[in-house]
């Protein structure tokens, strides 16, 4: 079954999505000026250090094996490249 | 969090997340050899924005090839790497023409490290602002450079970080310099989308 998609609804869709993206920014921030440090920052560091561990668990789930410590050579060339180019 | 404008210092009692532990350690290695400055998406990020970052930004003025490799063998010895090369004087020639990354264990996240080349590099540089952290110093990019390089570099995610520090600090960040890097950098239009789609939509008020 052939699916129409009408790119004048996808742009709406990611206007729109950035709009909230930007709004919930302002909300964020107001939270953060209203509320004291170790209120907000306790809630930043569940956030940040889940996605560090999950990318740490990761990099462990691919270092046991040989094709994956190559794949981690391949992620840090890749790394290090992309940044030549900006 | 506290900015004292005149002091150019902004003080903060914030529970440290893995991100602002491993930069610390990097600095309290680094700053022994050189003097820096943090641009770009962490000093959001140390402000209260809320998301990660694979990076951090550093940059710092030309640097002698003896103090470099001397700080290369310090931050080996304390568990840090190059992920560019694994030769000290090697990645001091790369400095002339790109940045070089440091990551302890794992590729992410890494310090990228950058000679000032631009004026606006420099201009970061020498008006950068105190970070008190607990008994910690970091020292940021002013936020008015930053909050305009963050609308020029355009990605929704910079737009968001630039919208972060300007809803966080409008009060006291300088009207007319934050203008004035905005029509240098050629980004009104992007400034004024910013403010107008960050009222969009309604969130409740705290009690």
């Amino acid at each position: 079954m052939e699916t129409n998609i009408s790119l004048e609804n996808l742009n709406e869709s990611r206007e729109r999505n950035f709009m909230e993206r930007l709004s919930f920014v302002k909300f964020w921030a107001r939270y953060v000026r209203t509320h004291s440090d170790r209120e907000w920052s306790e809630q930043q560091r569940v956030l940040i250090d889940s996605q560090m561990n999950n990318s740490r668990d990761f990099y462990e789930r691919l270092g046991k094996t040989k094709e994956g410590r190559e794949k981690i050579k391949s992620i840090r060339r890749l790394i290090v490249n992309n940044h030549k180019k900006d | 969090m506290e900015y004292d404008v005149e002091k150019k210092e902004i003080r903060i009692d914030k529970e440290l997340n893995e991100l602002d532990k491993f930069t610390i350690s990097f600095l309290n290695i680094a700053r022994d050899y050189v003097d820096y400055v943090i641009v770009s998406g962490y000093v959001s990020i140390l402000l209260g924005r809320s998301r990660a970052s694979e990076d951090v930004d550093l940059l710092i003025p030309p640097i002698e090839k003896e103090v470099f490799v001397n700080l290369w063998k310090d931050l080996e010895s304390k568990g840090f790497e190059c992920l560019n090369t694994s030769n000290s004087v090697e990645a001091f020639e790369m400095l002339d023409e790109h940045a070089v990354r440091f990551a302890k264990d794992l590729p992410i996240p890494n310090i990228e490290f950058k000679i000032i080349k631009t004026d606006i590099d420099r201009h970061s540089f020498d008006n950068k602002l105190k970070v008190i952290l607990d008994e910690k110093i970091l020292f940021i990019s002013p936020l008015e450079t930053q909050i305009a390089y963050k609308l020029y570099l355009g990605s929704g995610k910079d737009l968001e970080d630039a919208k972060h520090l300007y809803e966080m600090f409008k009060d006291k960040i300088n009207k007319d310099e934050l203008l004035r890097f905005i029509n240098r950098f050629g980004v009104y239009e992007k400034f004024k989308l910013m403010e107008e789609y960050g009222n969009k939509y309604k969130f409740r008020e705290f009690e």
